[in-house]
């Protein structure tokens, strides 16, 4: 680059630093007067998805199938986690769902979601997330990781 | 003179529905608020780093911005009347954005 040379720098940031995609106050039921939530932080103090990998595809000699992330590591809170895989129905997507307290989860193969009378299984899964859960005060906060796209071929189940 | 009945007649109903109350709720003013302030690992949130709606009634309620200082308030906007009274059940959302930075 010659001396002189007159550039100019280009910083993007593709995300707020440091924050989860998506907060809910969860189903609050609403107070005669004041309901003052108090400060709802979107931090992720420390917390992240670990494995299976972004866009990857589990064979049928991986299960059972371990997934895994980091802690959410505010002081003062112990979260629920809730593995979602995620499974696209009409306009949106249901979760056969885990829930743990721990930062991982095994997946057995044989986990199915029964929906107004259809079934749905884990070969039907296209992505997965975890959302973070936890009390705060009156109401409950819910914290939804990015999702990872996930093609997950289960062992075949005796019945099939 | 067949006019001042009818005078009486709406004056009557002016200071019945004054009265009664109505329209009271049209500005959300029942005396019920929802508020908060949004925080990013501690720091108040921008405006334009948080996307705010809210889900109540089976619908969403779009328009809510945060303020300068990741405050929200719920109570006195046109619709808040729907969802902001005792006893209803709403979910309050926030969506981080993508944020640029130029220089």
């Amino acid at each position: 680059m010659p001396r002189g040379s007159i550039v100019t720098l280009y910083f993007e940031a593709n995300e707020v630093t440091g924050a989860f995609r998506e907060t809910y106050v969860y189903e609050y039921v609403v107070k005669k007067g004041d309901n003052n939530l108090g400060q709802i932080d979107l931090g992720l103090y420390g917390f992240g998805l670990t494995s299976p990998d972004d866009d990857v595809e589990i064979g049928q000699d991986n299960w059972p199938l371990e997934f895994k992330w980091t802690v959410y590591g505010r002081a003062g809170v112990k979260p629920t986690y809730r593995l979602n895989l995620n499974i696209p129905v009409l306009f949106t997507f249901v979760p056969i769902e885990k829930i743990t307290e721990g930062t991982s989860v095994f997946i057995n193969g044989n986990e199915k979601l029964t929906l107004l009378g259809l079934e749905f299984r884990l070969n039907q899964v296209q992505n997965w997330t975890v959302c973070v859960e936890y009390p705060a005060g009156d109401h409950t906060i819910r914290h939804y990781s990015e999702s990872r796209k996930i093609k997950l071929n289960p062992p075949p189940t005796p019945e099939e | 003179m067949k006019k001042l009945p009818r005078l009486l007649l709406f004056f009557g109903l002016v200071l019945c529905l004054l009265l009664a109350g109505c329209g009271k709720n049209s500005g959300g003013s029942s005396g019920t608020t929802i508020r908060g302030q949004i925080v990013i690992n501690g720091q108040p949130a921008k405006p334009e780093q948080v996307n705010h709606k809210v889900w109540a009634n089976d619908k969403w309620y779009l328009g809510n911005v945060i303020s300068e200082n990741g405050k929200f308030v719920h109570g006195n906007g046109l619709l808040d009347h729907e969802y902001c009274r005792p006893g209803s059940i709403v979910t309050l959302y926030f969506e981080a954005n993508e944020v640029t930075a130029e220089m």
